[in-house]
């Protein structure tokens, strides 16, 4: 009998990992839809998206409801009044009314976070105000997670934005400055529950993000 | 959370604020920004994602140009900690040019572009005080 011997060597001992290391490394190592398969609790619950009907599966909005109770934001937060400049129409972080300062802290995080439609886009147009302030307030909530790189995930988002914008005003007939808060709402909504790859997949990535964010967080403070 | 982390967010926030205004204020003399009603030049993105970093998208090589890049890092310079993430996103090209930009830091600017893409006249873009790398070494481990 010819005795086998191994054509290759032996992969090298890895170091040592804590449990935690290597569900790190491991989640890091996901790509969207393996994480899907392998946290389905997470990612295939009844906010998935659903391949059959190719859109948002029901009860996604009650998940982002959840994401943004778990990153402090609330829909009846107080906001800055008119007057306070930029920070006129945003949230206040529960400090009352009166005028944020320079370093101003009320001790909780409520500002910040994803535009479903991006807000330097929305800058410039001649909207109402009370139509301006649906899309300021059209935000997932502070973001912990997200470190940019030269990706071009975010012109393409815009891109699609604009584009659903233009349609919108023509299907509408409709002039930016006749924008009503309604509509505006139900422009932001659609943005939200989009299936172009290009608004749907920054929103997911976001997410993810998200969760990974918060999933290490729980880990930390389980150890 | 912690208090602490609260307010550090809190405090980056105020910088982020001020720095990507800013950002926007020197683009704005050299292009126009991308609205709802016409796509423009570039696009900076106002929404805080965590990270002391504000990121740009350039439509338009000639942004890319060492002085208006000099004087953002002369910007940057009073937020310690703080880059800007200047992104080459030239429409017709999302899917053929490589991911590519620069990361303008108070000491430095790190330098992920592929010339070989551009036209000739960009080609041959210096910045000083620049390192050169891969877009996965922009940030060390």
């Amino acid at each position: 009998m010819t005795r086998w011997t191994p054509t290759e060597a032996p992969p090298p001992h890895r170091r040592w990992q804590s449990r935690q290391e290597i569900l790190r490394e491991y989640l890091d190592s996901l790509v969207q839809w393996n994480f899907g398969v392998c946290a389905p609790s997470i990612m295939h619950g009844p906010w998935g998206w659903d391949f059959k009907k190719n859109g948002y599966a029901v009860g996604r909005l009650e998940f982002f409801e959840w994401l943004e109770g778990k990153a402090g934001f609330k829909l009846d937060q107080p906001r800055w009044p008119k007057g306070n400049g930029d920070d006129s129409g945003r949230w206040s972080g529960g400090a009352g009314t009166a005028s944020p300062g320079i370093g101003h802290n009320s001790g909780q995080a409520t500002r910040g976070g994803h535009h479903f439609v991006p807000r330097k886009i929305f800058d410039n147009e001649p909207l109402r105000p009370e139509t301006r302030k649906v899309f300021e307030d059209g935000v997932t909530g502070p973001l912990r997670g997200g470190r940019h790189q030269n990706s071009k995930e975010h012109s393409t988002y815009n891109e699609a934005v604009y584009e659903h914008y233009q349609t919108f005003l023509h299907n509408k007939g409709i002039r930016p400055e006749e924008m009503t808060p309604q509509q505006a709402r139900k422009l932001v909504n659609e943005v939200k529950r989009s299936s172009d790859p290009r608004v749907r997949d920054l929103n997911l990535r976001i997410y993810r993000r998200e969760i990974l964010y918060w999933l290490r967080r729980i880990q930390r403070g389980n150890e | 959370m912690s208090t602490d982390e609260d307010r550090l967010h809190e405090e980056r926030l105020e910088q982020f604020e001020r720095l990507m205004n800013l950002v926007d204020r020197v683009m704005k003399q050299f292009g126009r920004h991308d609205s709802l009603s016409a796509l423009g030049d570039y696009s900076v993105l106002g929404d805080y994602w965590g990270y002391p970093q504000v990121k740009v998208d350039v439509h338009d090589l000639r942004l890319l140009d060492p002085y208006i890049i000099e004087w953002l890092k002369n910007i940057v310079a009073a937020f310690p900690g703080w880059e800007i993430v200047v992104t080459v996103a030239i429409r017709g090209h999302y899917d053929d040019w490589p991911d590519m930009g620069l990361y303008v830091r108070a000491h430095e600017i790190f330098d992920t572009l592929q010339r070989q893409y551009f036209p000739k006249e960009f080609q041959t873009l210096e910045y000083e005080g620049s390192r050169r790398g891969a877009e996965a070494e922009a940030w060390p481990l």
